[in-house]
């Protein structure tokens, strides 16, 4: 197992420092991460699994959210990210497929090093909803890998000093989700989950934060024009992908202490350049039924 | 436990070691870095060099040689504070939050504006009484009645506060019964637009488009989006449409221009005083600088339902009347005696 954590960190820094610093190359080198990080969620060895007695799981806990963010829309300053995390987790197991729906809120402040007085209040919340199969010739008693479809909506909403400035990146995603489930044994066990955007819909305000439309909107409280109102696009117009990792420790047959970690990036030009990382961080509990 | 430590060293390794690589260079503070996103930001998205036509490229041709790597703090912001005086503009502001200076372009206006009006005098020597507004409703409102006259007088300080029209109802059931009323907005820096369309709801004869906003939305200065017209709001059940006078001067500014636009817009309400500050469109969102000031900018041009641009003109009063530092001093308040005057020779109302 060691090679799989030490190939998947060496596969997303290589690939991200090469995607970043080498502009000319962007599109070859967004397929080669993909591929290398696809294949750095695949471990080196195969064991055998303890399939799961029970169909459904719940995941309750909190957290810590850190990331960098610059949104050029908001400032041209990069902002490091600090804040409480709360998530929610449900997902049913049939004999050859999961579904699962997985929420997600922060909130907290970004700060810059350039003055304390443009710290500024962040609300970032996740809903995704994922049904995946499972590929049987990479799983087997020990491993399962699934491959499938997810929905997923993402918003960031940026507050300085009661909206005198404000921004923030919402976006609805058909993404391509790949996840792995490992059982060490009867206490420990592991999943990942690689989940890459293909079809995106983007909600972004205007530069200088004046839109009729979305202060109409914001007065009615149509929310749900607040936050469809964007343009679409693919790989051409956003480069994102989330890989979260849990690890549970089995307390009793039904009740599992859960650790995760997830990572997500998000790249646009669209309504100006923006550029996002975050790193949440949960302590939870899973129960099974 | 080994493949748990792996498990917190990928995500550790994650955490601290993609900031650069996720965000990119940090923008440098220098000066001339600074003088360049500063200038570009009003280049690429200030609607004022359109509307009151100025040369931003002449700006940066003085200005840019004078930034140089060894230019101080307070150097830089003497350039930048004479950069946007050009625009002449209370919506044109710039901060250093550090030191707390603020520059609003335009403000040698507003302070002649301030020292040449006095609530107080008027309180003392022009009202038979009174009656301060809960905060909680409004934060700058007031109104009374004007000695020995059968005048009303309001008086609004800030454009903002809760349920306006009721507030106003609440105030014409106490002076709705008299003949006039004068509506003062001198001294008023601005606030919301939808207060200033409520809170003279009860003035207002018909519904009917009071002015339009467009957007700037491309690099041209003249790319704006097209134009979304604001009606105002019709109080029908209880309406004032006797006589009234708007008072303003240069120190009415935004909210208080909308105030005066709403009023005028009826044929029974004469505006008396100085011409407005000429800020009505919205500000843009405030942008920030690596050397941590912040400013901002109109990010709109606003017209009469006639097409005529509103900003950077203000509204030129029916009646010019000003007062001086020297009125003030010597207790009078010769823009509302003249409001008082004409509604006596227009009217007959005393």
């Amino acid at each position: 197992m060691s090679l799989y954590f030490q190939s998947s960190v060496a596969a997303t820094c290589i690939s991200f420092k090469a995607y970043s610093s080498n502009p000319q190359n962007q599109k070859e080198m967004k397929y080669l991460f993909f591929l290398l990080t696809i294949l750095s969620c695949i471990p080196a060895q195969t064991q055998t699994p303890d399939e799961i007695a029970y169909k459904h799981q719940i995941s309750i806990g909190p957290g810590y959210n850190q990331g960098y963010l610059r949104d050029r829309n908001f400032s041209p300053l990069g902002y490091s990210e600090g804040g409480s995390l709360f998530g929610v987790r449900y997902a049913k197991q049939h004999q050859r497929s999961r579904f699962a729906i997985n929420l997600a809120y922060s909130s907290g402040n970004i700060k810059t090093p350039v003055s304390p007085h443009f710290t500024t209040s962040y609300i970032l919340g996740n809903l995704s909803i994922a049904y995946v199969r499972e590929i049987p010739p990479f799983s087997n008693d020990k491993l399962r890998i699934y491959l499938g479809p997810q929905y997923s909506f993402y918003i960031y909403y940026l507050d300085w000093e009661d909206q005198d400035a404000f921004s923030f990146m919402a976006t609805h995603s058909l993404d391509l989700a790949v996840q792995g489930r490992y059982q060490l044994n009867d206490l420990h066990r592991l999943a990942a989950q690689l989940s890459i955007p293909v079809v995106n819909l983007i909600v972004r305000p205007p530069y200088n934060g004046n839109d009729e439309e979305l202060g109409r909107n914001n007065d009615e409280g149509n929310v749900f024009a607040l936050i469809t109102n964007g343009s679409w696009g693919s790989w051409n117009k956003i480069f994102a992908y989330t890989l979260s990792l849990q690890y549970y420790y089995a307390l009793t047959q039904r009740l599992d202490l859960l650790i995760g970690y997830e990572n997500r990036y998000q790249r646009t030009e669209e309504s100006f350049s923006y550029r996002h990382a975050h790193n949440q961080f949960t302590l939870g509990l899973t129960l099974t039924f | 436990m080994k493949t748990f430590s792996f498990f917190l060293l990928f995500a550790l390794v994650t955490l601290w070691g993609c900031k650069r690589m996720a965000l990119g260079p940090a923008e440098e503070n220098t000066p001339q870095n600074n003088f360049e996103l500063f200038w570009d930001d009003y280049d690429k998205h200030s609607a004022i060099i359109f509307t009151k036509n100025i040369n931003w490229d002449s700006v940066y041709t003085v200005y840019q040689p004078q930034v140089r790597p060894t230019t101080s703090e307070e150097e830089l912001w003497r350039i930048f504070t004479e950069m946007i005086e050009v625009f002449d503009d209370e919506h044109t502001s710039l901060e250093n939050p550090e030191t707390e200076e603020f520059y609003v372009s335009g403000s040698h206006q507003i302070e002649a504006a301030i020292e040449a009006f006095s609530k107080e005098l008027i309180e003392r020597e022009y009202l038979e009484f009174v009656h301060t507004i809960d905060t909680m409703r409004a934060p700058e409102m007031s109104y009374g009645k004007i000695l020995n006259k059968h005048i009303g007088y309001i008086h609004i300080g800030d454009t903002d506060g809760y349920g306006p029209i009721e507030l106003m109802d609440d105030i014409l059931s106490d002076i709705g019964q008299l003949k006039a009323i004068i509506f003062d907005v001198r001294n008023n820096p601005g606030g919301r637009g939808d207060f200033a369309n409520a809170i003279t709801a009860a003035f207002a004869e018909e519904t009917k488009a009071i002015f339009s906003n467009q957007t700037r939305n491309g690099p041209g200065y003249n790319d704006f989006d097209e134009k979304t017209f604001f009606f105002n709001t019709n109080d029908e059940v209880n309406q004032y449409l006797k006589p009234v006078i708007v008072l303003t001067d240069k120190f009415s500014v935004s909210g208080a221009e909308h105030i005066t636009l709403y009023l005028k817009s009826n044929s029974h309400v004469t505006h008396i005083g100085d011409t407005t500050a000429g800020a009505f469109s919205s500000t843009s969102n405030q942008r920030f600088l690596p050397n941590g000031w912040y400013y901002k900018y109109p990010a709109q041009n606003s017209l009469t339902p006639e097409g005529i641009s509103l900003d950077g003109k203000g509204l030129v009063p029916d009646v010019l009347a000003i007062n001086t530092k020297a009125d003030i001093e010597a207790g009078r308040d010769v823009v509302l005696e003249r409001a008082i005057q004409y509604l006596f020779e227009t009217y007959n109302i005393e």
